[in-house]
């Protein structure tokens, strides 16, 4: 049989025109999806006294309470040989101490580990549950300001809740936005600016740990007997380590900030152009940038860590 | 030409003109990785561990031209 006849054989084609016919219904039946309200900074959700509660708070609790009932979980009735949830934390936390022993040697491993892991695990739990259905969904319906015509029309649902329709508000009407309750914590900028900080101060605090006040020979070096030149040579490279190290924290906040607050923005655009269909394979993309994006930040605190404690004149400047 | 229309874009070239960069960078590493697994399929691993790190640095720079784009847009 040809190839021709194979993909126009009823048995392909009558699938193919039912899945082509529940598209077009879509478009024209289903209703449309509102463009999500895009603001970098958190909306809040309530107030404690004077203290700000924003949803990316809630969130980012929410993160941590998973985490700590897994490891109440894995940890109760520990036998030498694991079975069910322990087997699974097991597995995990062994993967990686291998990595951490690979990159920082035996000495500094069991050092790094707690706090490396601890970020690794706190961003996955908090950028894959971002992705659940209840995050970024349900929440205040404020009026919208801004351009002309910039809300959506409001849909009374049960009582006091109201669901916010695809349909721009006409002129006159009241155009409606959500803010929502919960939102992927690391949209945020001020969850990678921390965790950052953290990674850079921890650096500071292991390379004296490990060099004493050596290590900050790292950055004032005045060292004139090899010469005029290369003491102000050694000067100017002091000044460019300060810079480095400054810029370490605005790239690791920028670059975990940038990847789920852009993930974030693509779901609720892709979902507003083609409902329903298109989020599929970006949700797919975004459990992968999610996970990635856990695993460098910790990676890169874990490869900045192991070349503070080593000193500098064993640094291989090909791992910078 | 007013500010929204110049907002506009700015956030588009912003993004546009920034991620040319890095793209060309994240291509160039991974033909070079591709290269080096093909001449030592052994070290598949360490190849593939470094070139990941490399990609997402170079990645970061097109993260900062979109934040800039974001800012410019809705900031």
């Amino acid at each position: 049989m040809s190839k021709r006849s194979k993909l126009l054989s009823p048995k392909v084609l009558l699938p193919a025109l039912l899945v082509l016919a529940l598209l077009v219904a879509l478009f024209l039946i289903v209703p449309r999806v509102a463009l999500p309200a895009i603001k970098i900074a958190a909306e809040p959700v309530f107030h404690i006294g004077g203290f700000v509660i924003t949803n990316t708070m809630l969130t980012a609790w929410i993160s941590m309470i998973v985490l700590i009932a897994l490891a109440f979980f894995a940890t109760r009735r520990m036998s030498l040989i694991p079975t069910g949830l322990q087997n699974v934390m097991e597995v995990v936390v062994e993967a990686f101490l291998g990595l951490v022993e690979n990159m920082a040697g035996p000495k500094w491993a069991r050092r790094f580990f707690p706090i490396v892991m601890t970020i690794f695990l706190f961003l996955l739990v908090s950028n894959w549950m971002g992705m659940l259905p209840l995050y970024g969904s349900i929440g205040f319906l404020k009026e919208a300001h801004g351009e002309e015509g910039a809300g959506y029309v409001v849909q009374p649902l049960a009582g006091n809740i109201e669901i916010l329709t695809g349909n721009k508000a006409e002129h006159g009407a009241a155009g409606y936005e959500l803010e929502p309750f919960l939102r992927s914590a690391a949209t945020d900028l001020n969850l990678p600016l921390a965790l950052a900080l953290i990674s850079v101060f921890l650096t500071q605090f292991f390379g004296v740990r490990s060099l004493g006040l050596r290590y900050f020979n790292k950055f004032v070096s005045i060292n004139f007997k090899k010469g005029v030149f290369n003491g102000v040579v050694g000067i100017l490279v002091g000044v460019f380590e300060t810079i480095s190290e400054l810029a370490k924290i605005i790239s690791f906040t920028f670059r975990l900030f940038g990847n789920v607050f852009a993930g974030e923005i693509l779901l609720g655009v892709l979902a507003f152009l083609i409902p329903y269909v298109i989020s599929i394979p970006f949700y797919g993309l975004e459990l992968f940038v999610g996970a990635i994006q856990a695993l460098v930040f910790s990676a890169l605190t874990l490869v900045f860590f192991t070349l503070a404690v080593k000193g500098h004149d064993h640094e291989e400047h090909a791992a910078h | 030409m007013d500010v929204e229309s110049a907002r506009l874009i700015a956030a588009a070239l912003a993004i546009g003109i920034g991620a040319i960069g890095p793209g060309i960078g994240i291509g160039i590493l991974g033909s070079k990785a591709m290269e080096a697994l093909g001449r030592n399929p052994e070290a598949r691993s360490d190849i593939q561990s470094n070139m990941i790190l490399a990609i997402v640095f170079t990645e970061a720079i097109a993260i900062y031209a979109l934040v800039v784009a974001l800012i410019i847009k809705f900031v």
